[in-house]
């Protein structure tokens, strides 16, 4: 028993025990008529009431739009119309279950628990789920650090009615020591770009490496199952790269990825940063031939600014001209798209007062992907208690049910 | 602790439920939303809804982790619309998360540390903590409490203390 725990035991036993049981109410006598008490009702009937109004927005959207361009073609794509998002979205959970659920509802139309023959086994570690902008081809990826860290790739795709298809395990596509991961599908779908680190330690029984090296970006085809690495070229004295997401430009030729420089990188768990300061943050652009290369290469999009101290997430926009970045001002959360000529603010698109109740001072975990049309962002936060898409800057909470995300979003 | 109210037709071991273990899912509350009168509201309402759907849990001896799972649901929802409530800037409305008066006296300055600490965490690394470090439940219990894997407990677990240990500086 650590100290922590001895800590934790201690507290929550003083804190119940602060709880008498002489100033407990008994239940009221309306209940025990059948009757639920108004306040019960009032707390229902007001988000139910939101529920429905927003359910009826997005389904009216979605048959308006299966109206007026018919059902889906062959093969389905789970693309945005441009007045309506995706219709399905994807997530992994921190079970290995892969989930999918219609927008409109939530309702969960296929799920697929994590494959064994992979040769996971071990504690799970960060997955994650993305999709290319195509709308067809999806990537999970399974994480565990048995030793050495091991990492599954499978790609998949939805059909018109939710199903997920074809799904197989990517040639060549078990890695082993990259710790920490994010992931991004090529526009095509012929690629998926995975960025982590390579442990430093060994990883032993249920604790993990204690240190791990500078990211890397590692390029995996699909068809072929060929490597391509990316690393070297980013190094700070004294400080630690960590790769925080990273996205495909829309000619698929070039890696935008979010670096972020940290005293120490966390070795578990995607906060990127060990501790409370806060890192120093670029995001850069090279381009991804396929011999490989440097991650020093091609140019700076961004950097930390006054009014955007901390840039959480980004991802390249498929409209080739901007990157959208979900980024932290104190409590505050903000969804801004920047140019990617000169890295000028085109616009906020969205902010508000991140979610987290707790006091805590450094960088929220808080995650950010996109649809195919870039105009359905979706932010994570608070492992995935909220979850939700942004459109003409207002928020639209996407259901999980009883299921929670650790470290990513949903795909879709 | 009356339970005179119950109508005849509730399952008679409903108030047995709720004699034996009220005040003790109360206490759970509190620990995951902070305050007394939002947990009591918490249970309340997962007793009237039992009550009102006698149907529930389906088998006999599933009755206490599914009122459990109910009142961590309950909680979560608490704690969602306490963060619209802040989010509105009325936060004197709903002030819950503030200790009373009582318990501040009561608890040590490190004790309120670890509860702080605590409060940060997402909320599925809170409730698995809660249930391992106060119920002492086993990670089965954990597992079928909430719906996940016993892998998905441990791993939690871990996840939370070293959240907890980083928060209270210490190196574990």
């Amino acid at each position: 028993v650590t100290t922590t725990e001895q800590r934790l035991a201690g507290a929550l036993a003083a804190r119940a025990a602060a709880v008498s049981d002489d100033t407990l109410r008994p239940l009221p006598t309306g209940a025990a008529d059948g009757a639920m008490p108004a306040r019960t009702w009032r707390r229902v009937l007001v988000p139910v009431a939101a529920a429905a109004a927003v359910l009826a927005v997005i389904s009216g959207t979605f048959l308006a739009a299966r109206t007026v361009w018919g059902p889906a073609g062959l093969p389905f794509a789970d693309v945005a119309s441009g007045a309506s998002p995706p219709p399905y979205y994807v997530v992994l959970d921190p079970d290995g279950n892969l989930t999918v659920h219609a927008t409109a509802t939530g309702r969960v139309t296929d799920s697929l628990p994590e494959p064994d023959r992979w040769g996971g086994g071990g504690m799970r570690l960060l997955g994650g789920v993305a999709a290319a902008s195509n709308g067809r081809t999806f990537v999970a990826v399974y994480h565990r650090f048995n030793a050495p860290y091991r990492t599954g790739i499978y790609r998949f795709t939805l059909t018109s009615t939710g199903q997920i298809a074809d799904y197989r395990l990517v040639r060549n596509g078990v890695l082993a020591g990259i710790a920490r991961i994010t992931l991004a599908v090529s526009p095509d779908g012929s690629k998926v770009a995975i960025a982590g680190n390579r442990p430093e330690t060994a990883a032993a029984g249920d604790i993990p490496a204690t240190r791990l090296h500078d990211a890397q970006i590692l390029i995996v085809n699909l068809r072929t199952g060929r490597r391509t690495v990316f690393a070297g070229g980013m190094s700070r004295r004294g400080r630690q790269l960590g790769i925080n997401s990273v996205s495909w430009a829309n000619d698929g030729r070039s890696l935008i990825y979010l670096a972020q420089w940290c005293d120490q990188v966390d070795t578990g768990f995607n906060t990127v940063c060990d501790g409370y300061r806060w890192p120093l943050t670029q995001l850069r652009m090279i381009s991804a031939p396929p011999g490989g290369g440097s991650l020093g290469g091609g140019r700076t999009l961004l950097r930390d600014t006054r009014r955007f101290p901390a840039i959480l997430q980004a991802q390249a926009s498929p409209d080739g001209q901007s990157v959208i970045a979900l980024t932290q001002n104190g409590p505050r959360l903000s969804l801004a798209r920047f140019a990617v000529s000169d890295g000028r603010l085109i616009a906020v698109t969205y902010h508000r007062q991140a979610v987290r109740d707790g006091g805590k001072p450094g960088p929220l975990d808080a995650y950010l992907s996109i649809d195919g049309s870039g105009q359905f962002p979706v932010i994570t936060e608070d492992d995935g208690t909220v979850t939700g898409w942004v459109h003409t800057g207002r928020f639209h909470p996407l259901k999980l049910g009883q299921l929670s995300l650790w470290d990513y979003g949903p795909a879709w | 602790v009356s339970v005179g109210h119950w109508r005849e037709a509730a399952p008679p071991d409903l108030a047995g439920l709720f004699v034996r273990h009220h005040a003790e899912l109360v206490r759970l509350a509190v620990l995951i939303v902070g305050d007394q009168p939002t947990a009591e509201d918490v249970v309340q309402d997962v007793f009237a809804r039992m009550q009102a759907r006698p149907g529930k849990p389906g088998r006999p001896g599933e009755e206490l982790p599914y009122i459990r799972a109910s009142v961590l649901n309950g909680c979560r929802s608490a704690l969602r619309r306490r963060a619209v409530v802040r989010r509105l800037r009325l936060v004197g409305a709903e002030s819950g998360a503030a200790a009373s008066a009582e318990s501040e006296v009561i608890l040590a300055e490190d004790r309120r540390q670890v509860l702080t600490a605590l409060a940060a965490l997402p909320a599925r690394r809170r409730e698995v903590l809660v249930l391992r470090y106060w119920l002492g439940l086993s990670g089965a219990e954990i597992a079928a409490t909430l719906g996940i894997s016993q892998g998905t407990v441990k791993s939690t677990a871990a996840r939370g203390l070293a959240a907890l240990a980083k928060a209270l500086g210490e190196q574990s």
